[in-house]
């Protein structure tokens, strides 16, 4: 791949010009997006090459979701491949083409049973992203002997009900009885693997959540500077400047947070608390930033001819999926718990860990991703554009 | 135009990994030999020059400058690993605290050669220790309107005025006296200087300020034409402003702004236990998730001090966010532990919660009030 900011000029250059308002342009746009992310192979970066995927890291795949997030692009490039690609590699299996999409529940709710010589499988799942627009849904799935499994099933096999979160990214229903599998679209994976598959998505929706709250961000120092109340731009006033700082401040949180939590995933090394971490600190950051970006713009950025309301809508759908804040906030804190009283130190600053200090094995070895340097380059930058084609 | 916010990737290698681990193993010898016993606001409150020196003969201060001045020529990452260690450990850093933070750098960068030879090693060795005169009963968060001035007097000044919270000015050696050397014109920073002033000089008399604890760390200092010799000024008269105001990324940016109050986050998490419920759970976790993520910032900013930029905004925006963390951790400690919190306590939980309690409303306060530094923040990312 190539180096990090050409790979966010790139994608920056693509994601631009986003319309809003007209139901038909900002679909055609969005198709146009996805198509522009797979031909240039951005939608299966982090997925190693002899599986079938771009190669790169988890790093560069996590920069392209941030960005989507910033541009409120509605892709499933987080599903495509930090997820489904991600899960298809690891359990051997091919990768299709087009839009793709998970449901890996670590407790499966989908059963495996084998009929004679073929197998089938039943069940069902909700509040599945993209599986009206993708090609196939990859699923957990357990046998009668307990056994767990993922599944590469055709949507067009699925009954499909079609739902969406607070965004307008679909959210939809999944369910199949006794819907054959073929041999080659099935295989065996440790319980780790869907472990794994957790910590991604929540690491997917911490990026996504990022941009968005940088783009929040970007809206109200425009509109700030540019809003003129009492003879004077809003940002002129101490409460306002108040607000705009702790906002700022809550966006640069959540994006250490995140950067710190990409770089566990690279080494391999800590990476539930970091995930835990990061998904805890910048799902605290949404909420808050979402709160003081609609104050400052008043009632104006309640409207939706007004671009504000998508990314706080992102905001507000991205903290509650693959796990709240609450809940990876009780997973840490249980981790600090049991490091004691002369152990939460120790734990605390084992993050982020020098990039040569031995490994230590964790159980989730998948982790180990090709062409990932931790110790070079720098963090992704929270890059706030002067310009913004809405023009509400 | 918005900036953007320069936060580095810390990049961390193991060399630092085994300066923690030496500093970790000095810290375990001094607790068992006890030497010293955790307290919150340690940076603060634990003035204690033997410690210091003990710190000293490691090359523990002043670290980051050059070894003819008496460092180590380390880098800013490198000091705010020692920094974190100390002060998660709670030990007594006091002494050398603002010496070894701003006074030191500033003697290096504007100093005098004699200036620089004089102190610097005395600091090094943690047997010299300095206080900062920069506040005054009218100039608090609004310091360039300081009175206190410096006339010509014989080949040096005379020195009359008035300075408030000048920390451990009753034990240290000398202080330096931000003042006027010329009236203030039409710009408000203009003719302010720096002017470095014995402690026991004559005219310059020291009177206890008693803080809500009972503590007295906090001094006056009443300067009645104190003179100083004309070397003892710091950088060329006048420019006292922006040396100041120039080493404000050291000052804001450090550990001390989050973890004032971390040994009693340790000690809330031993009484708890390893079981905890899901409320405890999510008490803890949330607050780790904050300072992990401080950590990480206030790491970029040394990142970037050693790569010669000062982001003075980036600074600001870790201590406003760092402060307020720091500030709720009593409130954290007593949704979770009953307590009476009770200074001087042998409960350890008691004593811990009172100081980091008692000591909490200054966290937003000094070093840049919290409204200030919004402003510094607000009008970086381009609110003007």
């Amino acid at each position: 791949m190539t180096d990090e900011s050409s790979l966010i000029s790139l994608v920056t250059a693509l994601l631009a010009s986003r319309p809003l308002g007209n139901e038909l342009e900002v679909s055609e746009w969005h198709a146009n997006v996805w198509r522009q992310l797979e031909d240039t192979g951005l939608s299966l970066v982090g997925v190693p090459e002899e599986a079938g995927g771009q190669g790169g890291s988890i790093a560069e795949i996590t920069t392209v979701v941030r960005l989507t997030g910033r541009h409120f692009a509605r892709v499933p490039v987080a599903e495509t491949a930090i997820l489904a690609g991600w899960v298809l590699a690891e359990a051997g299996l091919s990768i299709p083409s087009g839009q793709l999409t998970v449901s890996l529940a670590g407790d499966p709710t989908f059963s495996l049973i084998g009929l004679g010589a073929e197998r089938v499988i039943s069940g069902s799942a909700s509040r599945v992203p993209y599986a009206t627009t993708a090609a196939r849904v990859v699923v957990s799935a357990r046998d009668e002997f307990g056994d767990l499994w993922v599944a590469s099933l055709p949507a067009a096999d699925l009954e499909l009900t079609p739902g969406q979160n607070l965004a307008g990214e679909p959210r939809d229903g999944v369910s199949c009885v006794y819907l054959p599998v073929q041999h080659q679209d099935l295989a065996r994976v440790p319980s780790h693997v869907l472990e794994t598959a957790h910590l991604r998505g929540a690491l997917a929706r911490g990026a996504a959540m990022v941009g968005a709250a940088e783009r929040a961000l970007d809206l109200t120092l425009r509109y700030a500077r540019e809003r003129v109340q009492f003879g004077r731009p809003l940002g002129k006033f101490q409460a306002i400047q108040g607000l705009v700082a702790e906002q700022s401040g809550e966006v640069a949180a959540a994006a250490a947070a995140l950067d710190t939590a990409v770089e566990a995933m690279l080494t391999g090394r800590d990476v539930e608390i970091s995930v835990a971490a990061a998904k805890t600190r910048i799902g605290s950051a949404a909420s808050r930033a979402s709160a003081i970006a609609h104050q400052v713009h008043g009632a104006l950025g309640m409207t939706d001819e007004h671009p504000l309301h998508l990314a706080t809508l992102s905001m507000w759908s991205w903290r509650d999926e693959y796990g709240r804040d609450s809940e990876w906030a009780i997973t840490l804190g249980r981790s600090v718990a049991e490091a004691g009283g002369a152990g939460v130190w120790p734990l605390l600053t084992s993050v982020p860990a020098p990039p040569d200090t031995p490994i230590e094995e964790i159980g989730e070895g998948d982790d180990k991703q090709p062409g990932g340097s931790p110790g070079s380059g720098s963090a992704t930058p929270t890059q706030l554009s002067q310009e913004d084609e809405y023009q509400p | 135009m918005v900036r953007l916010l320069n936060f580095p990737r810390p990049e961390l290698d193991e060399r630092h990994l085994q300066l923690r681990t030496a500093v970790r193993e000095f810290l375990d010898s001094e607790l068992s030999a006890g030497t010293f016993q955790p307290t919150c606001d340690s940076w603060l409150s634990g003035h204690d020059p033997v410690f210091s020196k003990k710190l000293g003969q490691q090359g523990w201060i002043g670290m980051t400058w050059p070894r003819e001045y008496g460092g180590q020529g380390a880098s800013q990452v490198d000091r705010y690993i020692l920094t974190e260690e100390l002060l998660a450990a709670g030990a007594p850093v006091a002494a050398h605290w603002v010496s070894d933070r701003q006074i030191g750098p500033g003697l290096l960068r504007h100093g005098s050669e004699a200036i620089k030879r004089r102190f610097l090693p005395a600091i090094a060795s943690g047997e010299c220790y300095f206080s900062a005169g920069m506040s005054e009963p009218d100039s608090g968060s609004d310091l360039a309107s300081i009175r206190t001035k410096a006339v010509p007097s014989g080949d040096g000044w005379a020195i009359t005025g008035q300075k408030v919270w000048t920390s451990h000015a009753h034990h240290n050696h000398y202080i330096i006296i931000l003042c006027r050397t010329s009236p203030r014109g039409e710009d408000l920073h203009e003719g302010i200087s720096q002017i470095i002033v014995p402690l026991d000089a004559p005219g310059l008399t020291v009177r206890p300020i008693r803080m809500l604890s009972g503590e007295h760390h906090f001094n006056e200092v009443i300067l009645d034409e104190v003179y100083a010799p004309a070397e003892m000024i710091l950088g060329a008269p006048g420019s006292g402003w922006s040396q100041v105001t120039g080493e404000l990324a050291f000052e804001r940016s450090g550990p001390e702004r989050f973890l004032a109050a971390f040994p009693l986050v340790a000690e809330v998490v031993r009484r708890v236990g390893p079981d905890v419920d899901d409320r405890t759970a999510e008490i803890l976790g949330r607050l780790a998730s904050d300072l992990m993520a401080l950590r990480r910032l206030s790491m970029a900013v040394a990142t970037a001090l050693d790569a010669g930029t000062a982001p003075p905004v980036e600074a600001a925006m870790v201590k406003d966010i760092g402060s307020r963390v720091d500030q709720q951790i009593p409130e954290l400690a007593r949704r979770l532990l009953p307590t009476a919190g009770e200074l001087g306590s042998d409960d350890t939980y008691a004593r811990l919660y009172a100081e980091a309690l008692t000591a909490s409303p200054g966290f937003t306060l000094r070093g840049g009030a919290v409204e200030i530094l919004r402003g510094i923040v607000a009008r970086g990312m381009g609110m003007r």
